[in-house]
């Protein structure tokens, strides 16, 4: 059972709903221009550009991602802009959870990606529990690369005095980052890489595997 | 798979060099334990017992990595040791376990990976290990009262620093594997030595 059937959604539905959410963020995105809040403006576009992949994956390589891996994306997203407008300095665990979506949804990939590596190549092939330990390493691993973003990020943006996309709030901010990461990739690894078998076939296809059973 | 097998492959020589390194590391240990960094000591200890594993369970003494493995371990045990930029040198002994780690996990168990994936694999380990240590060290400084995360600004320098070194010593390593495979495949055939 996935997550949707749990909740009773069903795939129309959850295409629905992400794209009710995509016009929230557009939305925003006007918002942001008409009261000259641009920092919003960009925000809100880069999301919802992002939110945007899936259908372009569909046009140019006819490949329909999993609605309810769609929905995950868009509310990953807006969940973070929204964030950015006021409920990440109101409520400190605000971020505790943007943290927890996004990070289940970079477990993953990561995820996508080994299995990837697993068929594609006949040199890589790990057991199930090597796999888990796979997703929360490569979480982890990738919030730390992120925070060397985030620091590269505010570095450049003071340099070119403008304001910076992302802040950081000190120590604490830091340190509960990579908890909930650890925390939303543990629940991936342990429930949830059933959603993203779909984007490992489509992964092989794209890195044309020998493998035929990929396609 | 034979990409990283070779690489544990049982050789005198390279036994020997390895063991030397992994005693300066048990060095390094006692030392730290007199100068009373627990921590730390028991970190070395760990980079000491994972590189013996291998013989102790096969009960061939020369089941070991690869010398240079054992041998950046060292170093930066003999850095920290002796005051030298002790924090490059601990996240350096910690790509080291990784990759120590790494190979042992491909040779000794049902774990295969390639040599460019064990790599990043080991580069990504040293990031986690990083993003552990950081929450292990803000649980000491709110509930022990320790004082390890001072500044923001210092944090982040450290975050940086260990994404450096876990790059470039992938970047080293996956040079070094792909030369020792290639100058190793001919003239150093993998050794089984008969009791």
């Amino acid at each position: 059972m996935t997550l949707g059937e749990a909740l009773g959604l069903s795939d129309d539905r959850e295409r629905l709903l992400a794209r009710a959410l995509q016009a929230v963020l557009a939305g925003l995105v006007v918002y942001g221009l008409a009261t000259l809040r641009l920092g919003l403006a960009a925000n809100a576009g880069i999301a919802l550009a992002v939110t945007l992949l899936p259908a372009l994956l569909r046009r140019e390589y006819g490949y329909s991602m999993d609605a309810g891996l769609v929905l995950w994306i868009v509310l990953a997203v807006l969940l973070h802009v929204v964030g950015s407008l006021g409920p990440y300095r109101w409520f400190s665990w605000y971020d505790e959870i943007t943290h927890t979506v996004s990070a289940a949804f970079v477990a993953g990939v990561g995820y996508a990606l080994l299995r990837t590596f697993e068929i594609h190549s006949e040199e890589v092939d790990v057991p199930s529990e090597f796999r888990a330990v796979f997703v929360v390493v490569f979480v982890l691993a990738f919030g730390v690369v992120w925070e060397v973003f985030e620091f590269g990020a505010v570095l450049v943006s003071r340099l070119l005095g403008v304001r910076s996309p992302v802040r950081i709030f000190g120590i604490d901010d830091i340190v509960t980052d990579m908890v909930f990461n650890a925390f939303g990739a543990a629940v991936v690894a342990a429930w949830g890489t059933g959603y993203f078998d779909g984007v490992v076939g489509f992964l092989i296809r794209r890195t044309g595997s020998a493998n035929e059973e990929g396609g | 798979m034979a990409s990283l097998d070779a690489l544990t492959r049982s050789e005198p020589v390279n036994a020997a060099l390895s063991w030397l390194f992994a005693s300066v590391v048990v060095l390094a240990a006692v030392e730290s334990v007199f100068t009373a960094a627990y921590l730390w000591a028991g970190f070395a200890f760990l980079v000491a017992a994972v590189t013996a594993v291998p013989p102790l369970l096969s009960g061939d003494w020369t089941m070991v990595v690869p010398w240079p493995l054992p041998l950046v371990a060292a170093a930066a045990a003999a850095a920290r040791a002796v005051g030298l930029y002790p924090e490059i040198a601990g996240y350096v002994a910690v790509a080291a376990l990784a990759l120590v780690a790494v190979v042992e996990l491909d040779a000794f168990t049902s774990v295969e990976m390639s040599r460019r994936f064990a790599v990043a694999f080991a580069a990504m380990t040293t990031l986690a290990v990083q993003a552990l240590w950081t929450v292990a060290q803000f649980a000491s400084d709110v509930w022990l009262g320790t004082d390890f995360l001072t500044t923001q600004r210092e944090l982040q320098v450290d975050i940086v620093a260990v994404t450096v070194v876990a790059v470039v010593m992938g970047a080293a390593f996956q040079w070094y594997f792909a030369r020792f495979e290639h100058a190793g495949s001919h003239e150093h055939p993998t050794v089984t030595r008969s009791p």
